[in-house]
């Protein structure tokens, strides 16, 4: 039953508390400056084309990635046991469309475009629990239910632009997959049920026509921006990602009671 | 016997980000470049500001770390909120730093998790984003070409237009994260205690503090100016970070309703 307390054993009972299980996988130029580069995270599109399987939920946890990534306290094993009602797939960019490879040169605007729109339907998703596999779908049809909503109007003058180097007109966007709503995720007909320290993974495997896509996807790249001393400019290396989420309930200890 | 009543109520809690501060807002926690905003790894909210350091739109608690009633919580979210503009100058009329609205809307909430914490307990842990605020600007528009203007030479000055605005997911209420065990049928809300600690905690990513410590701003926003028309004027951009927690208060009974 939904909501309902379960009994995990003699006089102690467990309850379902709402939660968002996540792990992420990256590409950024900067991912060598960081001061962990996670498992499972590239460089450039290109690095990442040479892997057929990229693999969530059993590769990274907080300690080798940070929160913000992925919230998996145990790196190959579920820390709780977990209700599933949903799996969902973002295929994220930046708001700002328009990067540099190399700073200074032309922008390049058809990245953002290609890895959240295309991507997601030249890739398959599997999600296995233990031994069992119980989901194959492709990519795109596991929307995130979440990401940018955002819209606008403009005049695009480039001569004020002109002051900055390799600057050229902006260009924005909010792209996500689906609407940008819960309601928007596919819902598993009957629950998937995870028991605590079961060996869970979410299986992406982009087709050949993916991949090669990826391999021509120079970058990702950077944007030139003003530092905080205006003499000076900054190269803001931009990240694109792909977080694949469970949603459901996690079954932990009874919380104190409320005491009003 | 005293008898408490439900009324639907939300407590918000807001994060600025202005190059000019007003009033008590220094005492708030508020931070003027984003470069100071960048230097901490993590944000508190519901713990440093009330309704007597800033204005009750920022924040709507009578206590800067204690709940002021009891609290049944349904919902919570989270509203990463720019101008509306990505065209901002930090000194002259140079249009710089194009990039930070959209990364601000859409880029920041990938690179930050979320956790609420109440009391003693951490009961969600989430990756920003997926914490849809469930309101926000929705825009839509179109514009023409070129601005003829552009070919003006300084004093008359020029500048590209420049629209836009993102939120974080659909900006209808049913986007708001759902944190009430049972679901909507049967919906068992968190309680939260009169007199306890409410803590919603960001964690900002390597990456994006790099980026928010490298760059200028924010800056200013122009309005008019252009041809021939009286000279410019400036006014602050402003970056904010609103966390809000949606359900009902419990509060003592009102006066009676009499209609005769």
């Amino acid at each position: 039953m939904y909501g309902q307390t379960v009994q995990a054993g003699g006089e102690f009972y467990n309850v379902g508390e709402e939660f968002t299980v996540y792990d992420t996988i990256a590409v950024t130029p900067d991912l060598d400056t960081l001061s962990q580069q996670p498992p499972g995270w590239y460089g450039t599109f290109a690095a990442m084309s040479g892997a057929t399987i990229h693999s969530f939920f059993n590769v990274r946890n907080k300690g080798n990635c940070e929160l913000a990534y992925c919230n998996l306290d145990g790196r190959d094993q579920f820390s709780f046991a977990f209700q599933a009602d949903s799996i969902s797939i973002s295929f994220w960019g930046s708001g700002f469309a328009f990067f540099d490879v190399v700073a200074g040169w032309t922008r390049h605007f058809l990245q953002n475009a290609l890895w959240q729109a295309s991507l997601p339907f030249e890739a398959s998703l599997t999600l296995r629990v233990q031994q069992d596999d119980k989901l194959k779908l492709n990519a795109l049809m596991a929307s995130p239910g979440y990401g940018p909503v955002g819209g606008g109007y403009g005049d695009l003058s480039g001569i004020g632009e002109a002051a900055l180097a390799g600057s050229q007109h902006p260009m924005m966007a909010a792209q996500t997959q689906g609407v940008a709503g819960p309601m928007a995720r596919i819902k598993f007909p009957n629950r998937i049920n995870i028991p605590r320290r079961a060996n869970v993974a979410a299986e992406l495997n982009f087709t050949q026509y993916g991949r090669a896509v990826l391999t021509a996807m120079t970058g990702p790249g950077i944007v030139t921006q003003y530092a905080p001393n205006p003499a000076e400019t900054y190269n803001v290396p931009v990240m694109f990602g792909i977080t694949c989420a469970l949603h459901g309930r996690r079954l932990v200890q009874q919380r104190g009671e409320l005491h009003a | 016997m005293d008898v408490n009543v439900r009324e639907p109520w939300e407590m918000h809690d807001t994060l600025v980000v202005r190059p000019t501060l007003y009033g008590s807002e220094s005492a708030a926690g508020y931070f003027t470049t984003f470069a100071a905003f960048g230097q901490r790894n993590d944000h508190l909210f519901f713990k440093r500001r009330s309704e007597g350091n800033v204005h009750r739109a920022y924040c709507n608690q009578q206590s800067e770390d204690r709940t002021d009633f009891v609290m049944q919580a349904f919902e919570v979210g989270l509203l990463f909120t720019a101008p509306p503009t990505p065209l901002q100058g930090s000194w002259g009329d140079t249009v710089v730093n194009e990039f930070m609205v959209p990364f601000w809307t859409e880029d920041l909430p990938r690179h930050c998790a979320a956790s609420l914490k109440i009391g003693q307990d951490t009961n969600l842990v989430l990756n920003a984003m997926m914490m849809s605020p469930g309101y926000g600007p929705q825009t839509s528009g179109a514009a023409q070409g070129v601005d003829t203007l552009d070919a003006a030479p300084p004093p008359t000055t020029y500048i590209p237009e420049m629209i836009w605005t993102a939120v974080q997911g659909v900006p209808v209420p049913q986007s708001r994260y759902w944190i009430a065990s049972g679901g909507f049928e049967n919906p068992t809300p968190i309680g939260i205690p009169k007199g306890e600690l409410v803590e919603l905690k960001l964690e900002i990513s390597e990456h994006a503090r790099n980026i928010l410590q490298g760059v200028g701003g924010p800056g200013q926003m122009r309005i008019g100016g252009e041809g021939e028309g009286p000279s410019p004027v400036y006014i602050d951009a402003q970056f904010g970070i609103q966390a809000s927690i949606w359900g009902y208060r419990e509060v003592q009974q009102r006066g009676e309703l009499r209609a005769s």
